[in-house]
């Protein structure tokens, strides 16, 4: 078996039901809320979730191609399993192609990255072992972002509840001192707000015009331009851990490196090596900024 | 079948006429169809369990005549029968394999069900033996010829109905129960129909509540045999007297039918006596609220065939996996017992008071939700009745390790005590049966439960399943054998052992304790993926809108052709779609340099891109230069950039090298026509260094940008 019991397991199923993946995270171990589990999978390509009924299936496999021009670089992303990483190894060796696994997260398969002088040295290894290779991966997902506009726009239009907490808002959203849920007043003022429900956290926006429900992920975003940030000098992409973006837009920047984002000092996420363009494309359908 | 194929959906059912058959026969076999197969019966055991009772009610459904419906069903089936000829059942059975794979319902229905009315009438009389099955069914077909000797082709039809059932339409009208086992061999398939009647099946949970059963328990059909026998013996029963007969006769064929109804069940509850509603248990549950407050709730359970939103009277609940959304309970509701109803009374939710509930976590739930037992291992809440607790406390002595206290808590009912931190260690023999729930049991049992299952009796190499194995209080230490080798020593009251601590290699394995075993099959993972069409069929559907791209709503699950127009969707790491819904490549321009054009082989397509300048060329070692990257709307033709350091411009075609287009598209400016020549027109430092074949390519552009320059 792999490093990665769980992804195998999932790979040999190819589908399923929440139920099923939550009793296999508990299976090999896991102690982190299999909700997490799921969401570092999705992020890194590996696996695909219906968001209402959260049913999960395994991505047919492939090489994501890293977006440094410089030096070609790809990553396996979707279905695996011990024998046919043997199986990839081996032939990669043959073709003079190298080959590292880089560990991740707990629950999370390892990082496989193949590295070669030519970007068609890798396209002919792909092909040579039956595998498609996605060009410029991250960059083409940036490509087809939607805005978070259009994500709200697209999320049922609902009452919040009574009993509601809402988000109260700071300026210094990057920080992890301000974020703070207060039992929400009657009369009700635009932000992000939740209560607990049978399946967890539910989220409701409050916009000018309407009250929605959506991905917590698309309210905080929504409702503030300052949840992430761009470094320039480093290549980094900066956003608070409450403020994780959403799906899609996490893993366009997941597929820059194919590294999850990584807790550092100050309590934050950071994702590094994102070229400025992919940043920008994300930043700004994220309405990331000056408004 | 007569008619067209029609567009129909596993779980739907419908009757199509048969060209050949009789009307009445027909009428008798979609009445048999609309009165045994519903989606309410989904993923539960379906019986074909016809008798004159079912025979009338299935006549009255279908408003036929009640007071002759079993002689008429008789006459109608005889009829298409050729009785005294060796293929007498052939006229149903023409197609029986290719009626297996089509949805509509099968035509031999009704000829199974008469199979079923002879075993029905299997007792002892004077003139026949109770076990004579082919003379009772000569007898109903008023016929002295040998009705066995072609009865082969009927237990093909008894096999396609299964496949029917289990396959085509995938449980989601019943599952399967029709099987021969053992020295039944072919009439066990229509006599394991009849064996037990509605009534009796609904008293199976209070059998298995008897026997400290739990759903996803799997004994073997000699040991529940022998339960079945104890209880039936032991007075608990209220099992009809056909039933007990039928024990008594066909034991293991018995035992078989209760080990199917055991597997489906999800912890459905008996029901009350002469109800014909199905009920589901009600649960207490307890959440913490804050450190120092809990808050209860009814928790219910949603056994199989119950629907995805339970409407009462006064409430709707919706439902996640096995249960329904808990509600908060009233402090004083503990007291007595709650049942909730549909609007029909066909389905019922019920809540039993208890002097003692035992609680454990589900995660699932986010609380804290009372269990029928605990079982070794467990961390669990206690709450009991104050008259109770002491007990509790001497229960808990002998079965938890020390530890456990009392929960000083706000929001418990008054006169109710409860016990926090209870780690079950030992099995033990409660005093009273009100303790039952605190004691694991010691029936004796072994049992696989856990691991990486990937289907029934087969799991993933190095993630096999745990040994799960209950004593009857022996005082010896139990010795578990895998593959005929000793692997461990456990307890005398039992305990559990993980299979995937021995690194078993692939293959089928052995599990033996005492004179049980069980065995199962572990398997590697494939070495490449498979050729599934349901490999990657999940993915966020995007709708193009110009340039732009927004959520989707209501597009197809993603197939292995996407075909809409308009729509691309995102699958890991692709995105996938029509090629003109595609966004464009983007274009990585390396190296860098002070700036670009680039051009289309259409006149007007053009891309200015502004590059960046360096101080320092070339770049030193640690200098860092960000690719940079243009999104044109069209096909690239030619790259034109200015090189850091160089005074003038330099060109390079792009593949696939071909000429100009002569008018330019309707949608461009004077302006970009205007710019697209004046680049091509252009001096090019490295116009010497082009392949003739490139040279030769770049005049015809330049041809098309003179021409186009004297006409404005």
């Amino acid at each position: 078996m792999t490093d990665s019991p769980l992804l195998e397991y999932l790979s040999e199923r190819q589908h399923g039901t929440w139920s099923q993946f939550r009793d296999a995270v508990a299976e090999v171990g896991l102690r982190q809320p299999p909700v997490w589990i799921a969401d570092d999978l999705s992020s890194l390509a590996h696996l695909e979730f219906q968001p209402e009924t959260l049913d999960w299936g395994v991505c047919p496999p492939l090489f994501a191609e890293l977006p440094d021009g410089g030096t070609p670089r790809a990553v396996l992303c979707g279905w695996r399993t011990a024998a046919f990483l043997d199986k990839l190894v081996s032939s990669a060796s043959r073709a003079r192609l190298s080959i590292r696994f880089d560990a991740l997260d707990p629950g999370v398969p390892p990082r496989l990255l193949v590295g070669a002088r030519e970007w068609q040295q890798i396209r002919a290894y792909a092909e040579g072992v039956g595998l498609r290779c996605a060009r410029d991966a991250a960059r083409r997902l940036s490509a087809c972002l939607p805005t978070i506009q259009s994500l709200v726009a697209s999320s049922p239009a609902e009452l919040i509840p009574t009993e509601a907490e809402r988000l109260i808002d700071s300026d210094e959203a990057l920080s992890t001192a301000e974020w703070r849920w207060e039992p929400a007043m009657e009369d009700r003022v635009g932000g992000v707000y939740r209560q607990h429900r049978f399946r967890g956290w539910e989220y409701w926006l409050k916009d000018d015009t309407s009250e929605r429900r959506l991905p917590k992920s698309v309210g905080v975003y929504a409702r503030s331009p300052s949840r992430m940030a761009f470094r320039h000098s480093t290549g980094e992409v900066v956003f608070h851990p409450e403020a994780r973006p959403p799906k899609l837009y996490l893993r366009t920047l997941v597929l820059c490196s194919g590294y999850l984002p990584k807790l550092v000092r100050g309590g934050r996420l950071t994702l590094a090596d994102i070229p400025p363009d992919i940043a920008q494309a994300v930043l700004s359908c994220l309405d990331q900024g000056e408004r | 079948m007569a008619g067209d194929s029609v567009e129909l959906q596993p779980g739907q059912l419908k009757w199509v006429g048969v060209v050949g058959l009789p009307g009445p026969y027909q009428r008798w076999n979609k009445a048999i169809g609309e009165s045994f197969l519903s989606p309410q019966n989904r993923d539960r055991p379906l019986y074909l369990d016809i008798d004159a009772d079912r025979l009338r009610a299935v006549a009255a459904r279908a408003e036929m005549n009640v007071e002759t419906a079993e002689a008429d069903f008789v006459t109608a089936v005889r009829e298409v029968l050729r009785v005294g000829y060796p293929d007498m059942y052939a006229a149903p059975l023409r197609w029986v394999h290719r009626d297996a794979r089509d949805l509509r319902l099968p035509p031999f229905l009704a000829l199974l069900g008469l199979t079923v009315l002879a075993a029905s009438k299997m007792a002892a009389d004077q003139q026949m033996a109770a076990n004579n099955y082919y003379g009772r069914l000569a007898q109903l077909l008023s016929t002295d010829y040998d009705v066995a000797s072609d009865f082969p082709r009927v237990v093909r039809a008894w096999e396609a109905l299964n496949i029917w059932l289990d396959e085509t339409h995938k449980g989601l009208l019943g599952k399967s129960t029709a099987r021969a086992p053992g020295h039944f061999n072919r009439i066990g398939y229509p006599i394991s129909q009849c064996l037990m009647r509605e009534q009796d099946r609904r008293q199976l949970p209070a059998f298995y509540k008897w026997a400290r059963l739990q759903p996803g328990d799997e004994p073997t059909v000699c040991e529940l045999e022998t339960l079945l026998q104890r209880w039936v013996r032991s007075g608990n029963s209220h099992l009809t007297m056909y039933a007990r007969h039928k024990l008594e006769e066909t034991g293991p064929l018995f035992a078989e039918v209760v080990s199917n109804e055991l597997r489906a069940w999800s912890g459905e509850i008996e029901s009350e006596e002469g109800s014909t509603a199905r009920a589901a248990a009600v649960w207490l549950g307890l959440r913490q609220i804050t450190p120092s407050s809990v808050q209860l709730f009814f928790v219910p359970q949603r056994p199989n065939g119950f629907p995805d939103m339970f409407q009462a009277l006064d409430r709707d609940l919706g439902a996640i996996d096995g249960w329904y959304e808990p509600f908060p309970a009233s402090l004083g509701e503990l007291k007595r017992s709650h049942t909730w109803a549909t609007g029909d009374g066909a389905l019922t939710l019920r809540f039993e008071p208890k002097p003692v509930y035992a609680l454990k976590m589900e995660e699932s739930l986010g609380l804290w939700r009372e269990v029928r037992q605990l079982a070794i291992g467990d961390q669990a809440v206690v709450l009991a009745e104050e008259g109770w607790e002491i007990w509790v406390r001497r229960t808990l002595d002998s079965v938890a390790t020390p530890g456990w206290d009392i929960l000083d808590v706000d929001g418990l009912p008054d006169g109710y005590v409860a016990f926090s931190d209870v780690s079950i260690s030992s099995a033990g023999e409660p005093t009273w049966s009100t303790l039952d729930c605190l004691c694991p049991a010691q029936r004796v049992g072994l049992s696989l439960g856990g691991g990486l299952t990937l289907q029934p009796g087969v799991w993933l190499t190095g993630a096999e399943p745990t040994v799960h194995v209950r004593t009857i209080g022996g005082e010896e230490q139990v010795e578990l054998f895998v593959d005929d080798l000793c692997v461990a020593e456990l307890p005398p009251e039992g305990s559990s052992f993980p299979l995937s601590s021995l690194g078993l290699p692939a293959g089928q394995h052995t599990v033996r304790v005492g004179d049980r075993s069980r065995q199962f099959l572990s398997v590697q993972g494939r070495d490449g993926p498979p050729r599934s069409a349901e490999l990657g069929t999940i993915a966020t559907a995007l709708q193009r809108r110009d340039r732009a791209y927004e959520p989707a709503k209501n597009a197809p699950q993603l197939g292995s052709r996407p075909s809409v127009p308009g729509v691309v969707y995102i699958r890991g790491a692709e995105v996938i779609g029509r090629s003109e819904d595609l966004p464009p490549a983007p274009l990585v321009l390396n190296p860098c340099a002070r700036h670009f054009y680039l051009l289309g082989r259409n006149p007007g397509e053009g891309l200015s891109v502004p590059g960046h300048f360096h101080f320092k060329w070339p770049l030193g070692p640690k200098d860092q230069c960000y690719p940079i990257v243009a999104r044109p709307t069209f096909p690239v033709r030619w790259l034109v950039r200015k090189n850091h350091g160089a005074h003038g411009w330099n060109i390079v075609p792009c593949e696939p090298f071909d000429g100009p287009s002569k008018d330019a598209p309707g949608d461009v400016s004077a302006e970009q026509i205007e710019a697209w020549t004046n680049v091509l027109l252009r001096s090019f430092r490295n116009l010497r260094s082009l392949k003739p074949r490139s040279r030769a390519l770049l005049e015809a552009y330049r041809g098309v940008a003179s021409a186009l320059r004297e006409r404005s």
